[in-house]
């Protein structure tokens, strides 16, 4: 019984929410955001990834699969219109060049591996985080899961990009103990230019969940030439403090990891960014404490 | 660091590279034992002790505090080889070698090997890192050296003999001295703590006091370790007023030399150092720095009369009452405490002492009290800011102890001190108990050594036998398969195969202890360190002539449990699950080292690894080491004096052995290390330190009771931040909370690992952890850098 898709579990996770966490990370994205750092997580099936650099050019997945692997004067060439990622050509890949970046589970098999860590959350106060791609296109695994977790008593935090409807935060809400909403852009003109999403409701969803009590940290990916601007500044700092239950904000600083990874997975839609450092994200951090935003940390 | 600290440190790092160095041990030792030939054993050892204490050069070094060393007893060496003379001498030695059909010279030791002579005569090589290239006559650095370019021009040998036969062939040739004391045996206490304390108490008086009762009274059996006990007592207190006296001297030339303000400062600080070691020589330490000098004075003796691995024991608790007592009547500020400290510490890393020394901090007194103390704080303070390998520190965490106590340990191994390790009271306290200890004697309990549990003060040397590697023994049950010995129609057959060759191992291990035992009575004498072992001077008997109070604990050894579990997972999946391979082409392939079975070998590897978190091989894991504690606990018979204890740990023997050793049916090719101690096969644990610290907890540590060790590499970058020390003080508050034995730290990253061995003479501080202490990773051998660059590094 197959109930979602995800593209991995982190274990000791600690940098999503409270303590250590068991992140995991659903397939498929409603957004396409051009400084994506889970390119693997856009595409909602599962892809075959590989890696040039661990190819040995051995020539056993051209055997297997001829419409799809080639090796000739030593290059490895993909074609993956042709591909079914039926995962057989990862079978004899004994480098690790090739690997199927997806796979289906049951909210039973996630739980055992997020149950095996409750010693750790209970010592540090950490849980279960639902990160992406973005969990909530697949809302019925996604309540499940949480519903779940709730009833094994495990502390719980929701990723979201914050792009869906209202309705369905609100019905998450009893089974959320924090939300980790993103706040991308405040310009609507941008939004639809780096995210690919020409209705970004993240503002006013953030909004009503935290008049409703709701638990929110502010997670803001800054782009540099992007949203480092005073006006988005401004906006975070407006938003982190609207309610009581916004805990503040948390920058996330652009870095290339994304880039990398959409190579191996044929090229998705990435851009790359000029990359801060960390005197960068202090004077960011300065400027929103200076509009009077709540920092996180 | 204080400008007197810096100083010190720059003359220390001095005296280490100054050059390869002698020891006047022997010729002293052999002066006195030339002219009691025919005198009883015992006495003539504590005259030979007597002479060296008597004629041992003294040194006084610049800037310190703290004074005894044996930079003027173990000198520099005057000719050194030349290059090009160490080049001609390594091929001679290979080609003799050659010549001789490759067989490795006979290395056997007459009498009872110490714990080093123990592992140094056989097949493998031993001199992995430069603390125990002992005796040598060439520097560490440029034993590497020859050993790299002896690889390329010898190819028709294995990299491991070349390394052994030079090792074994550039050694200070003592002559006669050296075979007078082989032969006697010369056995000196090591792998144990003295009862620094006790002295401190009653002071080399009250010692002599007891031993004139004794005298006075003892029955003939009796007299002669009164009579040893009085000479080298006599001997001690002489020595440490010589030391007076030299000191005095330093004070002199220091005013004399040089009457600035500054010097004559120095040359007061002397006189209150003098002043000081002429009361301890006789009295009890008064204050926090007598104490702390006399430990230190007793410490320099042993270590001159050949002791090594010669443990602090529980220093914050013989010297936590007088560091609060002089904090309370402000006799010393906690900042001179500090300074002492300080001290201390780089005098502990002084040529020909670094020998796994090893304190114990926290944990509960003898009556179950929460002893961290004030002072542990400040030892703490100290590992934390000088970042050096020795001693070697163990903390003690208990229930009873406060939350700044871990804490501590936290933040000190967060700033990237590698130290202190961490061990569980709740498994050791009552482990010890099953053991058949008093309750107060398992609540002292402190980490000997690396991380071997022993009671203080009142057990004479740990005692070893030959380490069993569990992965070698399954290369056993192959052999008897092939050899129509077993029959293995199930795993289940398999593993009763494994369990039997692991017994058997284990009986050899205790037939050696046995052989041992039998050797030591009329034959083995300390009579200094007797001296100070509880129990010798009430019973009149030397520690090794059932003096001390408690008998000698035994250690098996094993490790390697991440390259057997693997193995015979990988053996349970491919050969009888799924039968893809039959046990006969597997042996074939193993024997081969996988020449053309490289996708076999592929498929071997890819089963499951202990140290993810995976119940089925986790499950295998627990059964090897239950089976392991069961058999050795097994040996023990109730209330003998003797016990056998299970240590799971391996030191640099998964190097040593894996160099040695066939393929392994978990994929690892032929002269590849084994796992090491009780982690997992190197870079296979890729889930993350929960899963990681979950295998652990899932195996029985119930039976467990010699000594454990589990190295965790973790990212420096994962704690710098506050996030991250809080997220590694909740796993190992969780993982001792279940359980977990013992636990240590590494925080380097492989970058910098890397970079090290192309650059040593960048990275002279880097310090990483290995089996079960801290080493500087320049000073150790290439393979064993390769095999910390491969642990995985988590996060």
């Amino acid at each position: 019984m197959v109930e979602g898709t995800i593209f991995g579990i982190q274990r000791f996770s600690i940098h999503d929410g409270p303590g250590i966490r068991t992140t995991v990370f659903f397939k498929g994205c409603n957004m396409r955001c051009a400084w994506c750092h889970n390119p693997e997580g856009i595409a909602a099936l599962p892809q075959l990834a590989y890696i040039d650099e661990r190819c040995s050019r051995c020539g056993q997945c051209a055997q297997l699969c001829p419409g799809v692997h080639s090796i000739v004067h030593g290059q490895h060439t993909l074609r993956r219109e042709g591909c079914m990622v039926c995962g057989r050509c990862v079978g004899v890949c004994h480098t690790g060049a090739l690997r199927v970046i997806g796979e289906q589970v049951t909210v039973d098999s996630v739980m055992d591996v997020v149950l095996r860590d409750r010693r750790y959350y209970d010592q540090s106060g950490g849980g279960l985080t639902l990160s992406g791609g973005e969990p909530t296109i697949q809302p019925e695994f996604c309540k499940k899961l949480l519903m779940r977790a709730k009833l094994k008593g495990i502390h719980t935090a929701l990723e979201t990009n914050g792009s869906a409807p209202i309705q369905q935060y609100i019905d998450l809400m009893p089974h959320v103990d924090l939300f980790l909403m993103d706040y991308k852009l405040t310009d609507p003109g941008a939004s639809e230019l780096y995210t690919g999403s020409t209705n970004y409701v993240a503002s006013s969803n953030i909004d009503a969940l935290g008049k409703l009590g709701a638990r929110i940290i502010l997670r803001c990916p800054i782009i540099p030439g992007v949203n480092d601007t005073d006006e988005h500044f401004a906006a975070i700092a407006r938003l982190s403090n609207a309610h009581g239950s916004i805990l503040g904000c948390e920058l996330m600083p652009y870095h290339q990891l994304g880039e990398g990874k959409a190579q191996q997975m044929g090229g998705a839609e990435v851009v790359s960014f000029p990359v801060p450092d960390p005197n960068n994200v202090n004077e960011w951090k300065q400027r929103i404490a200076q509009h009077g935003g709540r920092i996180y940390r | 660091m204080s400008e007197r600290i810096a100083l010190l440190r720059e003359t220390i790092d001095g005296l280490n590279a100054a050059g390869v160095r002698q020891t006047y041990f022997y010729s002293l030792a052999y002066h006195s034992l030339r002219q009691t030939r025919g005198e009883s054993i015992q006495i003539r050892r504590a005259k030979a002790q007597v002479y060296i204490l008597d004629h041992a050069p003294l040194a006084v070094l610049p800037h310190e505090l703290i004074v005894g060393s044996l930079a003027a007893f173990c000198p520099v060496m005057k000719d050194e080889m030349s290059a090009s003379q160490m080049l001609d001498q390594a091929r001679y030695v290979l080609d003799s070698y050659i010549e001789q059909g490759g067989r490795a010279r006979d290395q056997s030791v007459p009498g009872i090997p110490t714990f080093e002579q123990e592992f140094s005569g056989k097949q493998s090589r031993w001199a992995l890192m430069s603390r125990v290239h002992h005796d040598a006559n060439i520097s560490y650095s440029d034993l590497q050296n020859l050993i790299a370019q002896m690889k390329t021009e010898y190819e028709s040998l294995a990299p491991y003999e070349i390394g052994r036969e030079l090792e074994r062939a550039f050694k200070q040739d003592y002559g006669d001295a050296k075979r007078e004391l082989d032969t006697l045996p010369w056995f000196a206490a090591n792998h144990l703590s003295l009862d620094y304390g006790r002295v401190l108490d009653v002071g080399l008086r009250g010692l002599e006091a007891e031993v004139k009762r004794g005298l006075a009274d003892a029955d003939p059996e009796k007299i002669e370790y009164y009579q040893s006990a009085y000479m080298v007592l006599q001997a001690a207190q002489r020595f440490i007023l010589r030391y007076a006296n030299a000191v005095s001297g330093a004070a002199n030339r220091s005013r004399i030399n040089d009457p600035k303000e500054a010097q004559s400062s120095r040359a007061e600080e002397l006189s209150r150092i003098a002043f000081a070691l002429r009361r301890i020589a006789i009295e009890p330490a008064n204050s926090f720095y007598e104490g702390v000098q006399l430990t230190w004075m007793l410490h320099i003796m042993m270590s001159m009369l050949g002791g090594s691995a010669l443990s602090f024991g529980r220093f914050d608790q013989y010297l936590g009452a007088r560091y609060e007592q002089d904090i309370a009547n402000a006799s010393i500020t906690k900042e001179e405490a500090y300074e002492l400290l300080c001290c201390l510490w780089h005098k502990i890393n002084e040529p020909k002492l670094r020998t796994v020394q090893s304190m114990t901090l926290g944990g509960v007194t003898r009556d179950g009290n929460d002893a961290a103390n004030e002072l542990t704080r400040l030892c703490l303070d100290v590992v934390r800011d000088m970042k050096l390998p020795y001693p070697n520190v163990g903390v003690r965490i208990n229930r009873q102890n406060e939350p700044w106590l871990l804490d501590a340990v936290i933040e000190s191994i967060c700033r990237g001190a590698g130290q202190p390790m961490i061990m569980n009271d709740d498994i050791w306290i009552e482990n010890l108990v099953r053991l058949g200890h008093r309750l107060p004697d398992a609540n002292d309990y402190y980490n000997m050594g690396c991380v071997e549990i022993m009671v203080p003060n009142k057990m004479p040397n740990w005692g070893v036998t030959d380490p069993i590697a569990f992965p070698m023994l399954i290369g056993r049950v192959l052999d008897r398969f092939v050899q129509g010995e077993l029959a293995l129609g199930s795993f289940d057959q398999f593993m009763e195969g494994f369990k039997a060759e692991m017994r058997m191992a284990v009986q050899r291990d205790y037939l050696e202890a046995q052989g041992k035992i039998k050797r030591i009575p009329n034959a083995c004498y300390d009579p200094f360190a007797s001296l100070m072992i509880d129990g010798c001077l009430e019973m009149g008997r030397d520690m090794f002539q059932n003096g001390s109070e408690l008998g000698t604990h035994w250690s098996i050894y094993a490790y390697g449990l991440g390259t057997a579990a693997d193995s015979l997972m990988a053996v349970k999946k491919w050969v009888y699950d799924q039968k893809t391979v039959s046990l006969e082409q597997l042996n074939q392939a193993l024997s081969d080292d996988f020449q053309g079975r490289e996708q076999l070998r592929n498929m071997l590897s890819g089963a499951p690894h202990y140290g993810n978190d995976l119940d089925e091989v986790d499950a295998i894991a627990r059964s090897v080491m239950r089976c392991f504690n069961d058999a050795v606990f097994a040996l023990n018979t109730p209330g003998a004096r003797d016990k056998f204890v299970s240590t799971l740990f391996g030191y640099f023997f998964h190097i040593y052995h894996g160099e040695i050793t066939a393929a392994t049916p978990n994929g690892r090719r032929a002269g590849e290390p084994f796992s090491d101690s009780m982690g997992p096969s190197q870079g296979m644990d890729t889930s993350g330190p929960t899963a990681m610290l979950n295998s652990a907890l899932k195996l029985d540590q119930s039976m467990l009771t010699g000594g454990y060790a589990l190295n965790m590499k973790l990212s420096p970058t994962i704690t710098q931040d506050e996030q991250g020390k809080s997220a590694l003080r909740a796993l190992i508050s969780a993982y001792l909370m279940d359980g977990g034995p013992q636990i240590q730290f590494n925080f380097v990253d492989a970058e910098q690992l890397r970079d090290a061995r192309i650059h040593p003479e960048r990275h002279g501080d880097l310090i990483v952890r290995i089996g079960g202490y801290c080493e500087y990773f320049v000073n150790l051998d290439a393979s064993l850098q390769q095999e910390i660059i491969q642990r995985t590094v988590h996060g």
